[in-house]
């Protein structure tokens, strides 16, 4: 059985068969970054890339420039991947800043 | 015994790709919800919200629930919100846990020029979560099952 918080967050993103849609939308397009990764580091490298229905809908060097993007077109920011794309690939530890 | 599948992601920049499981980070002070895809991470003794999904948030945060976490990558402050995580299980239903999450502070004169380290962070979900649910993974087969009871 749902509890009060869980209906209140379906509801935040407009009920649950939206939640569905929203979250196979998701997985599409982040899938659709990792199996292009190849292809679009040749046209991204070193730069952030918004995916949206499986389309680059947004890139640029800055990533508040790609979110002013987002928001110029009015597209859900909340549901859309935003990558950093990089040729040069780092270990999972981080250096100190 | 409920089941959520994850899968691998090299986040755009890791050399060795890392587990990962997409979640509905929903926090209902601020109504804010979002889809999100957190890296596993049994290091982790919290789980959070770091680089561009922290940044949209700074403005909402409260000074009074700051607190430092240590690591490798030396201190980092984050904020706590009550926060609803929802994932899908192999069935395609919801599944929710409620926690604590820390979300990266990022200090406001980075606001307009945060640096790429700070932004490319992956989420990470820790061990608040690991701990009570049984986690299956097999790098080589790909296999990521989170169990939850």
């Amino acid at each position: 059985m749902a509890t009060e918080l869980l209906e209140k967050a379906l509801e935040s993103v407009g009920g649950l068969a939206e939640f569905k849609r929203k979250r196979d939308q998701f997985r599409r397009d982040l899938a659709f970054i990792d199996q292009n990764s190849d292809n679009l580091l040749k046209y991204y490298n070193k730069n952030w890339i918004a995916v949206y229905n499986e389309r680059v809908v947004a890139h640029g060097k800055h990533y508040k420039k790609v979110l002013s993007q987002l928001e110029r077109h009015d597209l859900p920011v909340e549901q859309i991947p935003i990558r950093f794309l990089s040729a040069h690939k780092v270990p999972a530890l981080y250096p100190k800043r | 015994m409920k089941r959520i599948k994850g899968d691998l992601s090299d986040f755009g920049i890791l050399l060795t790709p890392a587990p990962r499981v997409q979640v509905l980070c929903y926090i209902p002070r601020l109504n804010f919800s979002a889809e999100v895809d957190f890296m596993i991470d049994t290091g982790a003794s919290g789980t959070c919200l770091n680089g561009g999904h922290a940044l949209g948030l700074q403005r909402y945060m409260r000074k009074e629930t700051l607190y430092y976490s240590s690591g490798i990558g030396g201190q980092c402050g984050y904020y706590k919100e009550t926060a609803l995580l929802i994932f899908t299980d192999t069935t395609g239903q919801p599944l929710d846990y409620e926690l604590e999450l820390g979300i990266q502070c990022i200090r406001w004169f980075l606001w307009r020029r945060p640096s790429l380290l700070t932004l490319r962070t992956p989420c990470l979900l820790g061990h608040d979560v690991l701990s009570e649910w049984e986690l299956r993974y097999n790098h080589q087969k790909e296999d990521i099952t989170l169990i939850a009871p």
